[in-house]
């Protein structure tokens, strides 16, 4: 009986706001987004990266060029990628905090 | 040596690395400013800068060939200034060159500056914790560079209105180019074949145009502020035209709300990317180092090698993010304050 109450404190004092799963709930949600937000990011440069060694092979005197344009391209896909995880450690620290 | 340097990895959690820590409190009146490191940062950057670029200059008066420092800087700003400034900004690059080399070099000076770990060494030798810090893993100071930014962009493309309000002969419209508009070709005079024809309609063209647009004289500056301010939004988004008054002019509202959404957006965008990549690095290498204590003490010494291993690789890519984060920033700040400055039609 005791073990109980001892987690059942333990449970609501873990989840604060949103119940007894509401932590582990929030985790897995978060989790399963950084996956999402991860698989997207890398499907989107390896596209450019694949593009732009085809476009060599096809011109390899194009290369400078081309090359500059895949990292400007892959910067810009990194920034709104670390736009989404900034915004999942933010909802970390709400859920432990 | 490895035993006594646990406490740096084992007592200081994660997010101590990276968030910024008050060095000392200024206090004046109601105002209590705290100094954190990575103001410390900035400001070490900032002399280093002071320092540095006049003395560039003034070698640059003596000795026409660059050699030694003075050539790696000279060959970083010659690339931008050919390869970035000129080809987007076109003759307005020498206006805005100084304050773009400025936010390039201040941006890679701070990020090698937080990859130096001023901080452990600064606690090994004289006790005081958190003394470095990547800056701009601060959101602050990225947000202030896009401030800058954002200021410049739009006080840029005021100015440019202005002169032309001053002075009609930059404005690119009356520069002879053709555009869309109401001038309407005339009937042809005379027609006596195809290539005559064409002749003719050309030079009635350019007849038209002359009488029509006359070039007006040039405004005194008192006016010419409003007018420019004018200008430039009037310019923002595409022109409604002539004819089909009701759908060009939805049209042309609905692109000026997304151009004004374009405004806020793209400064935050610049200022949310550096932040999130340096932040990124940062705090992935303190949690790598700081799973070493959890192997336990007999694994301690031997995941400490690898995973130390695997942090100088990481630093590696760290470095790499480093000079392209500083490139980034720079080259769509230029793309930004070009299409505000000289916008093509």
């Amino acid at each position: 009986m005791v073990d109980m109450a001892i987690l059942a404190q333990a449970a609501e004092h873990a989840s604060g706001w949103a119940g007894p799963i509401g932590a582990a709930a929030g985790i897995a949600g978060i989790m399963i987004g950084v996956g999402v937000i991860v698989s997207g990011a890398a499907k989107g440069i390896g596209n450019i990266g694949g593009n732009a060694v085809e476009a060599i092979a096809r011109q390899p005197e194009a290369k400078g060029s081309i090359g500059t344009n895949m990292i400007i391209a892959a910067a810009l896909i990194e920034g709104f990628t670390f736009f989404a995880l900034v915004i999942a450690l933010i909802m970390m620290g709400k859920i432990q905090g | 040596m490895l035993v006594s340097s646990l406490p740096l990895a084992e007592g200081a959690d994660l997010l101590s690395h990276v968030l910024p820590h008050t060095l000392f409190t200024i206090n004046l009146g109601p105002i209590h400013f705290g100094f954190t490191n990575h103001m410390f940062m900035t400001v070490i950057v900032a002399v280093v800068m002071l320092l540095l670029f006049p003395m560039i200059a003034a070698q640059t008066q003596k000795n026409p060939v660059p050699t030694g420092t003075r050539n790696f800087f000279e060959a970083i700003m010659s690339y931008l200034r050919t390869e970035v400034f000129r080809p987007a900004l076109g003759a307005n690059a020498d206006r805005f060159t100084p304050f773009l080399w400025t936010l390039f070099f201040f941006i890679l000076l701070n990020n090698l500056l937080g990859m130096i770990p001023v901080s452990p060494m600064v606690e090994l030798a004289l006790g005081a914790k958190h003394v470095g810090a990547s800056a701009m893993g601060n959101i602050s100071i990225t947000a202030a560079l896009a401030l800058c930014a954002f200021f410049m962009i739009h006080v840029g493309g005021i100015t440019q209105q202005v002169r032309i309000a001053m002075d009609p002969t930059l404005d690119p419209h009356h520069t002879g180019h053709d555009h869309i508009g109401p001038h309407g070709h005339g009937g042809t005079v005379g027609a006596v074949g195809p290539e005559a024809e064409r002749d003719v309609v050309i030079s009635h063209h350019h007849a038209a145009h002359a009488q029509a647009i006359a070039v007006p004289q040039g405004m005194p500056l008192a006016t010419a502020i409003p007018a420019g301010i004018v200008r430039y939004v009037w310019n923002y988004a595409p022109h409604p035209q002539v004819g089909n008054q009701v759908l060009d002019v939805a049209l042309w509202a609905f692109l000026l709300i997304l151009e004004l959404i374009g405004t806020v957006v793209k400064p935050f965008s610049l200022c949310i990317r550096l932040f999130a990549n340096l932040l990124a690095g940062h705090l992935l290498l303190a949690a790598l180092v700081g799973m070493i204590p959890l192997t336990g003490v007999i694994m301690m010494t031997g995941a400490g090698v690898v995973v130390v291993a695997g942090c100088a690789a990481l630093s590696c890519l760290e470095l790499f993010v480093c000079f392209l984060q500083a490139y980034i920033f720079t080259f769509l700040t230029t793309l930004f304050i070009a299409s505000a400055v000289a916008p093509e039609h």
